[in-house]
């Protein structure tokens, strides 16, 4: 836990630093009133100053892992397997992935039998193209496959 | 009178067919959402705000506050039948609510908080009506470094009291603030970190990182831990529901101070339903006769946070209507959705749109009704959905949490923005940094920012000016005390110790 601990506050520290670089090209100060840089110079200066303080003063509980070796593996995958189906889409199409997603899902986190995980991975991505593209209108995108 | 005629009006406005299908939905889900342990409300509201797009305001409004309110009912089934709080303002209910449930008095228990939280919640917003735009009217004098301070109130607030520290409470915000100016700036024109990226120009919209804090993130901590909830077989027969005459003797004072507590606490920013279950538990144990019976299945120990978490849920409702400075997560989200239907809430909501606000008032009476037949004749019903294993469950939500968010506006870009936002959040939930704040000031950074501006080009640069105005420096010095608080108290603390 300590790592992730110090890793993330790196992460919150280069991402003040960015901005606070972004922030200097922008106009501080124009004609007596804050510009367009002034907000998000002093939130990123803010935002390192608070981050180092709280990785100075933070007491990280040494020995605890972030997540337990079970844990991890279904938690990347899950991410994974997240990334891959948005990565999908232009391709492939939106309501295919979803079935493609769900049937990949169940089957790797377990505990679902097999006939009702395909019917979920069927019947959602219908389910999903009456409620969104019929109903709200919203046009999902279409893959090869036409669909 | 002009109250109760506005109030007839409302309920003209909630009881339009729509309206009222959309106020049922609502209260249905959010029992459904109450009732899944790890989706708390605001993540409940976040993954279900796509369901309202095309629909108008009122329509859309009264479903996501049914939502909200819906999930506070729904919180205590799983706290009472498997020991495990739907949402942290149900916390305290597994304490006698469980016992009860091994006692076999699972229906009384579940019985007993429907009733509560039936009664809290009509309470709640009966003085939601009247104190409402009372506020509302003396908002009216705010100009802008008032509302400048009083957002830094409900930010101070949030930050001070959500997490364990305020300091990660504090960064959350900054990271909020710092994302809302990303796109062009509102005064000049200005691109602002958008890194030549075109999509980032109109800014990041406040859903993709709702969705993905409150709705993926949730997901990443649900998989942690493999298959679903064992449910122990209980009797929740009608008969088994509805509590003895003895039952009630001893529930009806708790319910009634845990519904006043819950709405005063939930009009305070920051402080919320969990927070007030927590006082209301403590309360009544203190004022009991047999204390001792608290944590072994004493009914008051359900009836009073119960009633406090849904008094709250109305009580929070206040600030957000009328000052519209949302004081929680949820009511941060769902003031997301009032600017995102072209809302402004304030003020003068109550008199630019007395439809909206009027209806949305006699919504909550009407969903509060739909919701205690519901939990009385439904219970077992809503036990079921426990039983969908989290193998379908979690990946589910993914898909209407993906979809919902490029819906918006028909772009995978917010996708990949909702990713990020995910993993950031399920970072940020492991580490303890509460991420209520970031939504929070996500949502009012823009209007923060713009206070802050208008104030200083009122007073030709000046920053006394936030310290000449009576109100905004009251504001100042409270989100200053409310911000040093934890530090204060620690240091009274230790004074005490040292003295004895």
């Amino acid at each position: 836990m300590a790592r992730a601990n110090l890793y993330f506050r790196l992460f919150l520290l280069l991402l003040a630093a960015v901005s606070f670089t972004a922030a200097r090209m922008l106009v501080y100060w124009k004609e007596g009133v804050p510009g367009p840089g002034f907000f998000p110079l002093w939130l990123s200066l803010l935002l390192a100053l608070l981050t180092a303080v709280s990785l100075l003063t933070g007491k990280f509980p040494r020995g605890v892992p972030f997540l337990k070796p079970p844990a991890v593996r279904r938690v990347a995958v899950t991410s994974g397997l997240t990334l891959l189906a948005t990565l999908l889409i232009p391709w492939l199409g939106m309501l295919p992935v979803i079935g493609l997603y769900l049937a990949g899902m169940s089957f790797i986190l377990g505990g679902v039998r097999r006939r009702t995980a395909l019917l979920t991975a069927l019947l959602v991505p219908i389910g999903i193209y009456y409620l969104f593209e019929v109903w709200l209108g919203v046009p999902l995108p279409v893959g090869f496959l036409g669909f | 009178m002009e109250t109760l005629s506005n109030l007839l009006h409302g309920f003209a406005v909630a009881l339009i067919p729509t309206n009222l299908l959309s106020c049922l939905v609502g209260v249905a889900m959010g029992t459904i959402i109450g009732a899944l342990p790890g989706i708390g409300p605001s993540a409940g509201v976040a993954i279900l705000l796509p369901l309202t797009f095309g629909a108008n305001p009122t329509t859309a409004m009264i479903m996501l506050a049914g939502i909200y309110y819906g999930a506070m009912y729904g919180g205590t089934i799983t706290s009472v039948l498997i020991n495990t709080p739907g949402e942290s303002s149900s916390v305290m209910t597994t304490l006698d609510g469980y016992q009860m449930a091994r006692q076999g008095r699972a229906g009384v228990a579940l019985g007993i908080a429907a009733l509560g939280s039936f009664f809290a919640g009509s309470m709640g917003v009966a003085l939601l009506m009247f104190f409402s735009p009372l506020l509302a009217d003396f908002a009216l004098t705010f100009g802008p470094p008032e509302y400048f301070a009083l957002m830094v109130l409900g930010f101070t607030a949030l930050a001070g009291l959500s997490g364990t520290s305020p300091l990660k409470g504090l960064i959350s915000v900054l990271l909020g603030l710092l994302i809302a100016t990303v796109g062009l700036d509102v005064m000049t024109g200005t691109s602002r970190l958008t890194f030549g990226r075109l999509e980032l120009l109109s800014g990041i919209d406040f859903l993709p990182v709702a969705m993905g804090l409150f709705g993926l993130a949730e997901v990443l901590v649900g998989v942690e831990k493999p298959g679903g909830f064992s449910i122990d077989k209980a009797d929740l027969s009608l008969s088994k529901v509805f509590p003895r005459l003895a039952d009630w003797r001893q529930s009806r004072w708790p319910i009634l101070r845990g519904s006043l507590l819950g709405f005063i606490i939930g009009v305070l920013p920051g402080a919320g339903a969990t927070i007030a279950s927590f006082i209301s538990y403590a309360l009544e144990k203190r004022l009991a006769k047999e204390p001792e019976r608290f944590g072994r299945g004493a009914i008051e120990g359900v009836a009073g946070p119960e009633s406090a978490n849904n008094a709250a849920s109305a009580g929070a409702m206040v600030p957000l209507l009328t000052l519209g400075v949302p004081g929680s997560a949820t009511t941060a989200i769902m003031m997301g959705a009032l600017m995102m239907y072209g809302l402004r809430p304030g003020p003068l909501l109550f008199t630019q749109n007395p439809d909206f606000v009027w209806g949305l008032i006699a919504s909550m009476y009407i969903g509060n009704i739909l919701l205690v037949l519901m939990n009385i004749l439904m219970i077992p019903s809503f036990v079921q959905i426990l039983r969908i294993p989290s193998a379908l469950l979690l990946p589910l939500i993914v898909v209407f949490c993906v979809v919902g968010v490029y819906g918006l506006q028909n772009s995978l870009f917010d996708v990949w923005l909702m990713i990020f936002f995910g993993l950031l959040g399920y970072a940020m939930k492991k580490l303890d940094f509460p991420t209520a704040p970031l939504v929070l000031a996500l949502v009012l950074g823009e209007m923060l920012e713009t206070a802050f501006r208008q104030s200083l080009t009122m007073s030709l640069g000046s920053p006394a000016v936030f310290l000449e105005q009576p109100i905004s420096a009251t504001l100042l010095t409270l989100s200053l005390l409310v911000f040093l608080y934890p530090l204060l108290a620690s240091l009274w603390k230790g004074l005490a110790r040292g003295t004895r």
